[in-house]
């Protein structure tokens, strides 16, 4: 059998064979993604502001977001109406645990749209407030 | 007993399939993850506003423009003044209040945090807004 002919043969009867360095790759892609990267809900408009803290954010937390349109948002559900009795609901549904407070807000927003979580955290005595931040050392 | 070419046959996997599958899976991971790092920084609300401060209260009102107004002087947030001042308060008892014209963007504000916390300040609180 010429050299040829036994090339033609070997490729007509392994099909896949090209395929397998093809999903090493492909796998090892999936791998890093897979740890590499953080699955977090998307804030839709939300440029967090750019920070040098390190601090790690709060796990049992009320998440309060302020998009570009200044729709305010508690754990994802828009708060159209007092800031202060959402809240106060969800709060009181947490039996007493300390509450923590963070914020997702617009880098360009002005510092009054804080306004309404500070004053609603005054009024449940909610001691810490967190501002989520982009690591830009 | 099966021929060994018989028993290749059998073993081969079908890897169209496979390559389908982990090729969705690639796709979620590659649009869904993100890899910014996402931080805080933290603080107090304010008992009080800005305006009515306990008297061992420290006051710092954020102007436009990274320029801070401390004790009636306006100064620029990374001068040497400023860092002299913060450095002046570091260890002492009493907090900082921090207040923001209600037209400066939160990045300032937070750039403002940043430097407070930099400066290892035992305790800093944020008050409302305050407009002109």
């Amino acid at each position: 059998m010429s050299i040829v002919a036994a090339k033609k043969k070997r490729r007509a009867g392994s099909g896949d064979d090209g395929m397998i360095p093809m999903i090493n790759i492909v796998f090892l892609l999936l791998v890093f993604f897979m740890i590499a990267g953080q699955i977090t809900p998307r804030d839709t408009g939300v440029e967090l502001p750019a920070s040098v803290s390190e601090a790690e954010i709060a796990e049992q937390q009320l998440a309060v977001s302020i998009d570009t349109d200044g729709q305010v948002r508690v754990d994802g559900d828009p708060v159209d109406g007092d800031l202060v009795s959402h809240l106060a609901t969800l709060v009181e549904a947490r039996g007493g645990d300390p509450v923590v407070v963070t914020c997702r807000v617009h880098r360009e927003l002005p510092a009054q749209v804080l306004d309404p979580v500070l004053q609603a955290a005054r009024e449940l005595r909610i001691k810490r407030l967190q501002i989520v931040t982009e690591w830009q050392p | 007993m099966l021929a060994p070419e018989h028993a290749r046959l059998v073993l081969r996997v079908p890897l169209t399939p496979l390559i389908d599958v982990v090729f969705i899976l690639l796709l979620f991971f590659m649009l869904s993850s993100s890899f910014a790092r996402q931080q805080q920084i933290e603080f107090r609300t304010a008992s009080t506003s800005a305006g009515a401060a306990t008297d061992d209260a420290r006051r710092v009102l954020l102007l436009a423009g990274g320029r801070v107004e401390v004790d009636g002087e306006h100064v620029a947030v990374d001068s040497t003044a400023f860092a002299r001042q913060l450095d002046d308060w570091r260890g002492k008892p009493g907090k900082v209040i921090v207040a923001a014209m209600h037209d400066v963007p939160v990045q300032e504000l937070v750039g403002l945090l940043d430097r407070l916390h930099a400066t290892q300040l035992d305790r800093v609180d944020l008050a409302a807004s305050v407009r002109p």
